[in-house]
């Protein structure tokens, strides 16, 4: 018996060894030889031995902060509390002009725009990036929604204006109402990325809202969970949803978004974040380190803790 | 394999950690208890009265130093920075060692606060080793001084540079709130895990909480940077047993900050509030009427609750109508009656009322003689709406003007200038429309109870503007001074009372209208045959007559409290 499990691990680790070498030769921008170290970074947050002034300035985006801050903890072997008030976050507009200023070392955000793109060609910076999470981009509906299913195509074409019906897709005869987010927002960059583009959108339903000093906007409706209603936001917020028991996930070509489809790169639309370095980062640079770390088991235990699902392929 | 039966083990404590830790938050052993567990509180949904009553008790800031030794002068220049420091002095509870643990429990939060760094994210990046204080600032204030409770709030305000390496780096900013809540029986402070009767409640808030964050798209990381701005950083769950919050009259407001990690709040404290509503009210589980624990002699002040619950709703409508400008604006809540949306709907919908002719009859007359560009006119119409204690406050408004100046030096000419408002109370409960006598036990008791209101009304303002106007000598010849004009004031305050053509009820206040703003001074010349004196101040022989604190007709003679 005691051989059988033997083996049973050994496979396992062997799949995990497989799984780590073949995200690193399939495309991801970290160096061979530290996604081949990768599996044996167990219990290196001993090995790195950080301390409060060795650690590298970390920064990122707001929904990344408790990845990197538990990653952190364990770096600097200290409590969370104590260790987020050694990380930045500066959000990921704030983080990349950081990265590119050479006011932090590491960043944790997901793809950089087209304009922070430019902004470090300007300043010479050349970024390294490395996924190491996975994260969905979801569509919800009532739940008492008829449609379960929809393709990409038909999702572009809803938010085009084009279909406005839910019996035009299998539902029932009631107006279809597509709720969209605030301009800036990452969920607004998300529908951009993934289905739709600024140009073809169609305008979103506003209501009337008084700022400050009287003033009156037109602001984005938000989400009610309505009839005909259809949302989007990430997988990772949803369950946060004020109404996250009336609404249902709509699957992407019968692909239904979870843990597990979002994890295995099955479900069609994977947002990945990544950690972003600078590509003249040193070899033998403790940030280096760092990245190997994360795509660890141990990384993966930290990532898994605290909601995030870890690339697994 | 010796390997393999290692891991083993590692996995075995790591179940056998989990399961007691599971164990342990199971049966609340760890001292954490969780709000919806507790069996006692004050907030409690669905039993309560429509009021609270206001604690007799005396506040007196103090301005200290930093180690919390009281100051003569009121800022303590620190050299190269800039520091104010003031707390607050509780007294008037009967039982002293009561109140002074009250306020030693101030002084040792002053002593926590002061110079501290929040454990904000970043804050020990940013500032590094070596920091330098820039400014600080920390002020305490009473939010809440009600049924027995006690909620005072520790504003902290910092600045501190960067100052490591021996070069001046980035200034660093921050704002931190610290609360404390007390049973002023017995001067231990309130937890949160303690404000719940029931699971409902803290359900209601968690609740209230979700509603805030989607309605704020507090988990999009928006791309520009505006001050207060809570983001979340990973999806919202429930509020701790431990979470920091303060009352005020309306609201219980928790306050998320660097104890909240799931939010980022950039280096600043967030309030959420939550309105008192149908679902989550005061109890009076700290509170007897027949339990004096304090050394005033004074009657009951009591306060209605305002209800401030459902979500907010805008009227705005505007049109440039040949050039003159005409808005509707008005505001009520979603839980407003129906009979109160209904009037406010055909108000909305009745037109200007023909003032909007005359306006324009004006404004053509204006802009001959002042060109279209030296004029303006315009005609607003409100509708409001509030919600006290089971009572509707029910305003409508018409205000209109044409000015002009003949050029840009010339003075401003008024052409036309018309207002017209109305104010009424309604009882939620029956929607009858509430005559000033209704709010009386004794009806016949309230023409003499608030004349008398309104001679206290009048030396409660001279006493609270007492650093501008000195009340002796103000009060010398008019309302109830010394002089010779009693027969006069007695008039004055007849002709007051019996120009009133609305009213309002507000938390502490009756409030009454007369048909136009400056009817007060009208009556001031007639009775006393000169102007108002004390023009900056006119308004405590005008609107000032017509606010009316309950306590001053007394809380015991009105029909509101029942």
């Amino acid at each position: 018996m005691g051989n059988l499990k033997g083996r049973k691990y050994l496979s396992v680790l062997l799949i995990l060894m497989t799984v780590l070498a073949a995200v690193f030769s399939g495309g991801c921008s970290a160096d061979k030889n530290d996604a081949e170290n990768g599996e044996n970074s167990r219990d290196n947050s001993m090995e790195l031995g950080f301390t409060a002034e060795t650690l590298p300035i970390i920064d990122g985006a707001t929904a990344l902060a408790p990845y990197y801050e538990a990653m952190a903890a364990e770096l600097l072997g200290m409590d969370v509390s104590e260790a987020r008030q050694y990380t930045l976050c500066s959000k990921t507009d704030g983080a990349y002009e950081n990265l590119i200023a050479g006011k932090a070392d590491m960043i944790f955000c997901s793809m950089p725009s087209s304009e922070q793109q430019e902004m470090a060609a300007e300043a010479g910076v050349e970024f390294e990036t490395v996924p190491f999470l996975n994260g969905g981009f979801v569509f919800f509906v009532n739940k008492d929604n008829p449609v379960d299913s929809l393709s990409v195509e038909q999702l572009h074409d809803i938010y085009a204006g084009k279909i406005t019906n839910w019996k035009e897709v299998g539902g029932d005869d009631v107006k279809i109402v597509p709720y969209q987010r605030p301009n800036n927002s990452g969920s607004q960059t998300g529908i951009y990325k993934y289905v739709i583009s600024e140009d073809e959108i169609m305008e979103a339903p506003t209501e009337m809202k008084i700022e400050t000093m009287g003033e009156i906007i037109d602001a984005v409706a938000n989400y009610e969970n309505s009839e005909g209603a259809i949302g989007y936001s990430y997988y990772y917020y949803v369950a946060n949803m004020h109404n996250s028991d009336e609404i249902k996930l709509v699957q992407i070509d019968g692909i239904a978004p979870s843990d597990e489809t979002i994890g295995n790169g099955t479900y069609p639309i994977i947002n990945p974040s990544l950690m972003v370095i600078n590509k003249e980062t040193a070899a033998d640079s403790p940030i280096r380190d760092i990245v190997k770390w994360v795509l660890s088991d141990e990384g993966k235990r930290v990532a898994r803790e605290n909601g995030y699902i870890p690339i697994e392929k | 394999m010796d390997i393999f039966r290692l891991k083993n083990k590692k996995r075995i404590s790591c179940f056998l950690s989990m399961v007691i830790i599971g164990a342990l938050a199971v049966s609340g052993c760890a001292g954490n208890e969780q709000p919806g567990e507790a069996a006692s509180g004050f907030l409690k949904h669905k039993e309560h009265k429509n009021y609270i009553v206001e604690n007799p008790l005396k506040f007196e800031r103090i301005m200290v130093d930093a180690e919390g030794n009281p100051l003569e002068d009121e800022a303590d220049e620190g050299g190269d920075f800039y520091r104010e420091y003031g707390i607050l002095k509780v007294s008037g509870l009967r039982d002293k060692a009561v109140e002074k643990k009250i306020n030693d429990r101030i002084a040792e939060k002053f002593k926590e606060c002061v110079g501290s760094l929040p454990a904000y994210r970043g804050i020990k990046i940013l500032l590094g080793d070596e920091k330098q204080l820039l400014n600080e600032n920390i002020y305490t204030y009473q939010s809440f001084n009600c049924n027995n409770v006690l909620s005072v709030v520790m504003e902290r305000n910092a600045g501190y540079r960067n100052e490591s390496d021996g070069e001046k780096g980035d200034d660093v900013y921050f704002s931190q709130t610290e609360t404390m809540n007390f049973d002023l029986n017995t001067g231990e402070e309130i937890g949160f895990s303690e404000l719940f009767g029931d699971e409902e409640a803290y359900k209601y808030l968690n609740d209230s909480v979700k509603a805030f964050l989607s309605e704020n798209n507090a988990q999009e990381e928006q791309g520009e940077d505006i001050y207060g701005t809570l983001i979340q950083t990973k999806p919202f769950e429930k509020l701790d047993s431990e979470q920091k919050y303060y009352l005020n009259d309306s609201y219980i407001n928790l306050v998320m900050d660097y104890e909240t990690p799931e939010f980022q709040t950039n280096m600043n404290s967030y309030s959420i509030s939550i309105p008192w509503s149908q679902n989550i009210y005061l109890t009076e589980n700290y509170f007897s009427e027949s339990e004096d624990i304090y050394e005033s002699d004074e009657p009951l002040a009591k306060c209605l609750i305002a209800d401030v619950s459902g979500e907010e709703k805008r009227i705005y409508s505007y049109e440039n109508e040949e050039g003159v400008e005409m808005m509707v604006r008005g505001s009520y809540r979603s839980t407003t009656p129906e009979f109160i949306q209904e009037k406010i709907e055909a108000f909305s919908a009745n037109g200007f009322q023909g003032i909007d002719k005359e306006l324009k009859k004006y404004y053509r007359q204006a802009a001959e003689e002042c060109s279209r560009e030296n004029c303006y006119g315009s005609c607003m119409k409100t509708v409001n709406v509030s919600a006290f204690g089971g009572y509707i406050n029910y305003e409508e408004g018409i205000y209109a003007s044409v000015t002009g100046h003949q050029s840009s030096w010339a003075d401003t000419i008024t052409y036309f200038d018309k207002n017209k408002s109305t104010q009424s109370v309604y009882r939620k409960s029956d929607s009858k429309k509430m005559e000033l006598e209704d709010f009386f036990k004794n009806r016949q008791d309230c023409e003499k109870l608030v004349k008398e209101a309104m001679v206290k009304a009048v030396q409660r303002n001279f006493e609270e503007n007492s650093g501008w106007i000195s009340k002796d000598e103000a009060l010398k010849d008019y309302v109830f001074g010394e002089g010779e004009n009693k027969e006069k004031d007695l008039r004055f305050i007849d002709k007051m009372y019996d120009n009133i053509c609305g009213m309002s009820l507000s938390g502490t206040y009756m409030s009454f209208l007369a048909e136009n703003f400056s009817k007060g001074e009208e009556i001031f010349r007639e009775i006393y045959g000169e102007d108002c004196p004390f023009s900056e101040n006119s308004y405590i022989f005008t609107t000032g007559v017509y606010r009316l604190k309950y306590s001053e007709i007394g809380c015991e003679n009105l029909s509101i409290f029942e």
